[in-house]
C-alpha cells in the first residue's frame, strides 16, 4: 500500500467485493432457500474470490492491469443514447434513432463548420436508418415501435 | 489410414450447403465478415454477437451457416488493416502486424495481403479437418456424462477462460461468478420461482443475446468515442500488382512456417478459451525460433505474417471441438457462437451429430467451403478495404449502438432488453478497464442455466451425500483436476509477472 495506483487498485478491490457482498445477501436471506441454492453457492464463492482479490492488492501482490479510460469524452455519447432509447416508446424507433446518429455524428465530428457537420450527420443518418428499415422491417419483418412519430 | 462411413457423413450434407439460399447467405456472410474485420475497432465477437438477431427469422442451418462464414472471415479480414495502416483489425492479428506492416511499408502490401490470405485459407482448411474428424468421437465421449459431469464441466469451461484470458486469475473468476449469478435472475429451472426481479425489466431474467451484444458492443462503442475527437493521419500503404500464382508458391514453399502456424492454431483452438490472439503470437514466435535467421522477424519477414495467420484461422475449426462437444468454447468468439446454438434449439453433445446431424454437417461444411470463399473473396477485395480502414470512429460508434439497439429490441420485442444490453455493457466497458475481462462473464451467463439445472439434478440423484455425487467417478475427478490445474498456473504465471515488475521497478 502506499502509492496512489496502489490506494485506487485497493479502492476498487473494495467496491467488487462489496458489489459480491451484495449479491450474497440477496441470496441468502431469502425465504424459499431451495430456490436459491445454486445462487447462494455461486455468490459465496464469488464473495470469498473477491476477498482474496481485496486481501492481494492490500499487500500488492497483483499485476497492475489498468488502463485509463477518457471518461469526459464519453458521456456526451452516453447521455445522448439514454435520451433516445427513453424516447424510444413515445416518438418511435427509427425517429429517436435518428436523433441519437445525428446527435453523435454531429457532436463528435471534429471537421468543418457545425452546419456543415449537421447536414453531413443528417444526410448520413437518413441513409443509415433507411438500410435498417429494409433489413428489420422489409427483409426480416420485425415490428419496431413506432410512437408518435415513426 | 482407412476412413469410415461414418468419418465421411460430412460429404453427404454438401449438397444442402450448395442450395441457393444458404450459398448466398455463405458468400454475403464472408464479403460481410471480411469488410468486418478490416475494420479496426469491430472485433469478430462483436460482429457475432451483433449479427445473432439478424438469423432469428432463419433455418438454424443457414443462421449458423452466417456466424461460421462472419466468425471465419473476421478473422482473416483483420489481417488487412493490420498490413495497411497498422492497426490489427482484431487481437486475433496483433501478431500479422508485426511483420505484415514492415512488408507494406517496403512496398510490397499486395504480396503481405496474399501470404495472409492463403495462409489463412491452409490453416483454415486443418482446422475444420480436425473439427470434422475429431467432433462426432469426442460428442459420443459425452454420452457418458451425467449431471455431475456437465456440472464440472461448465465450471471447467468458465475457470479456463478466466484463467487464460490474460490478466488476473481472481478477477476471471469473480467475472465467472457474477455470469453464473446473473443467469439466475429470473425463474428457478426446476422449482420454477421468481428470483432477484428487483425491477420490471428484470422480470424473466437477462435474455443471453441482450447480454452478448452489451457485454461485447457497447464497450467497443465507447472506446471509439473515447478516440474520436482524436486526429491524426492515417499512413496507407501503397498497393502495387503482384501475381496471386506466385504468391501462393511461395507460400506453399514456407512449410515450416505454415507446420508450425497450423499446428499452433489447433492446438491453441482446442484448449478451451485460448482464442486467436494467442494462436497467432504463440506462432510467431515459435516460427521465429525455428528460423536459420530470426534477426528479419518483425522487418517484413514473410514467414511472420504466414505463421500468425495460419495459426488464428486454423484455430477456429478446433475451437469448435469442446464447443460443440461439451459446451465449452474455444474462443471468446466461440462463446457467442454457443447463444447462437443455443438459441436454435441446439444442445452441444452427441444429438448434435444424430438427431440435428443435418443441420450441424451442413453447418460444418459451410466452414469448409468458407474458407475458400474467404480466400477469394479476400484476395478480391483488399485492394478495395482503404474505404473501411477510412470510416471515423465517431460514425463507427454512432452505427454500432443503433445496430445494438435495433438487434437487441427484435430478440423478443421488448425495450428492457435494450435497458438491460445497455447498462450490462457500459458497466463491462468500465469493469474491463479495471482489470475485469468480458468473456468469463459471458460464459458464465451463457452456462449459467445448464450448469444450475445439471447442479439440481445432480443434487435430487444424490440425497444425502452430494459431495460424495459430485466427487466420484473418474471424469469428475479428472474435471476437477483440470479446474485446479488451470487455476494454479495462472496463478504461477501472474506471480512470474509480479517478480518481473518488481525486478525491473528495482533496477530502475
Amino acid at each position: 500500500m502506499g502509492s496512489i495506483v496502489n490506494d485506487r487498485r485497493f479502492l476498487v478491490a473494495l467496491l467488487v467485493t462489496a458489489v459480491c457482498g451484495l449479491m450474497f445477501k440477496v441470496s441468502y436471506f431469502q425465504q424459499n432457500q431451495a430456490a436459491y441454492l445454486f445462487p447462494i453457492i455461486i455468490s459465496s464463492l464469488t464473495l470469498a474470490f473477491s476477498i482474496t482479490s481485496l486481501i492481494r492488492e492490500y499487500f500488492d501482490l497483483c499485476v497492475d492491469d489498468f488502463k485509463a479510460f477518457p471518461f469526459f469524452e464519453q458521456v456526451p455519447g452516453i447521455v445522448i443514447t439514454i435520451v433516445g432509447v427513453s424516447l424510444i416508446e413515445l416518438i418511435g424507433m427509427y425517429s429517436s434513432s435518428f436523433l441519437v446518429l445525428v446527435a453523435i455524428t454531429t457532436f463528435y465530428s471534429t471537421k468543418g463548420s457545425l452546419v456543415n457537420r449537421f447536414i453531413k450527420s443528417a444526410v448520413f443518418s437518413f441513409l443509415f436508418l433507411l438500410v435498417m428499415y429494409l433489413i428489420f422491417n422489409v427483409l426480416l419483418n420485425v415490428q419496431l415501435p413506432r410512437g408518435l412519430m415513426f | 489410414m482407412c476412413l469410415s462411413g461414418e468419418d465421411v457423413e460430412f460429404i453427404q450434407f454438401f449438397g444442402e450447403v450448395l442450395t441457393p439460399i444458404n450459398l448466398l447467405i455463405l458468400i454475403a456472410g464472408t464479403i460481410g465478415g471480411l469488410i468486418l474485420g478490416a475494420t479496426p475497432g469491430l472485433s469478430p465477437t462483436m460482429a457475432v454477437a451483433l449479427l445473432i438477431p439478424f438469423t432469428f427469422q432463419m433455418e438454424p442451418a443457414s443462421s449458423l451457416i452466417l456466424l461460421g462464414a462472419v466468425y471465419t472471415s473476421t478473422v482473416a479480414g483483420g489481417a488487412v488493416s493490420g498490413i495497411l495502416v497498422n492497426i490489427p483489425g482484431a487481437p486475433a492479428n496483433i501478431a500479422t502486424v508485426m511483420d505484415g506492416h514492415p512488408l507494406a511499408q517496403q512496398g510490397r502490401a499486395t504480396e503481405a495481403l496474399h501470404y495472409s490470405f492463403i495462409s489463412s485459407l491452409l490453416g483454415g482448411l486443418v482446422g475444420v479437418f480436425l473439427l470434422i474428424f475429431f467432433t462426432p468421437a469426442l460428442a459420443q465421449l459425452a454420452l457418458k456424462f451425467g449431471p455431475a459431469e456437465l456440472f464440472w464441466i461448465s465450471i471447467f469451461g468458465i475457470t479456463i477462460i478466466a484463467s487464460l484470458g490474460g490478466g488476473s486469475v481472481v478477477k476471471g473468476l469473480i467475472a465467472g461468478g457474477v455470469g453464473l449469478w446473473l443467469s439466475t435472475i429470473g425463474y428457478n429451472p426446476v422449482l420454477g420461482e421468481e428470483r432477484f426481479a428487483f425491477s420490471e425489466h428484470l422480470a424473466g431474467g437477462i435474455h443471453v443475446i441482450a447480454a452478448l451484444i452489451g457485454l461485447f458492443a457497447i464497450p467497443q462503442v465507447l472506446t471509439l468515442l473515447g478516440e474520436a475527437k482524436k486526429t491524426g493521419e492515417i499512413t496507407f500503404a501503397e498497393l502495387r500488382n503482384h501475381s496471386v500464382v506466385k504468391s501462393f508458391l511461395f507460400t506453399l514453399s514456407r512449410v515450416k512456417a505454415v507446420t508450425i502456424g497450423t499446428v499452433v492454431g489447433c492446438i491453441v483452438g482446442v484448449i478451451p478459451g485460448a482464442g486467436g490472439q494467442i494462436a497467432g503470437l504463440v506462432a510467431y514466435d515459435q516460427t521465429k525460433k525455428f528460423s536459420k535467421d530470426p534477426s528479419k522477424f518483425g522487418k517484413g519477414e514473410p514467414d511472420g505474417v504466414i505463421a500468425a495467420e495460419s495459426a488464428n484461422n486454423a484455430m477456429v475449426g478446433p475451437s469448435l471441438v469442446p464447443l460443440l462437444t461439451l459446451g465449452i468454447p474455444g474462443s471468446p468468439t466461440a462463446a457467442v457462437l454457443l447463444g447462437g446454438l443455443l438459441i436454435n434449439g441446439l444442445f452441444p453433445g452427441p444429438d448434435l451429430f444424430t438427431v440435428h446431424g443435418k443441420v450441424t454437417w451442413t453447418f460444418i461444411d459451410s466452414l469448409l467451403l468458407g474458407q475458400v470463399f474467404m480466400m477469394i473473396f479476400g484476395l478480391a477485395i483488399a485492394r478495395y478495404s482503404r474505404f473501411v480502414t477510412k470510416i471515423p470512429n465517431h460514425i463507427m460508434a454512432a452505427s454500432v449502438v443503433i445496430l445494438a439497439i435495433f438487434g437487441t429490441y427484435s430478440v423478443q420485442n421488448n425495450i428492457s432488453d435494450v435497458i438491460v444490453m445497455l447498462v450490462l455493457g457500459t458497466l463491462m466497458y468500465y469493469a474491463s478497464r479495471l482489470g475485469f475481462s468480458a468473456a468469463p462473464l459471458v460464459l458464465g451467463l451463457i452456462l449459467g442455466q445448464l450448469t444450475e439445472t445439471n447442479f439440481l439434478q445432480g443434487q435430487m440423484i444424490a440425497g444425502e451425500d452430494m459431495i460424495g455425487y459430485f466427487t466420484s467417478g473418474t471424469i469428475n475427478q479428472v474435471v476437477i483436476g483440470l479446474c485446479v490445474l488451470s487455476i494454479v498456473y495462472s496463478i504461477y504465471n501472474e506471480r512470474r509477472q509480479i517478480s518481473k515488475r518488481r525486478a525491473t521497478a528495482s533496477e530502475a
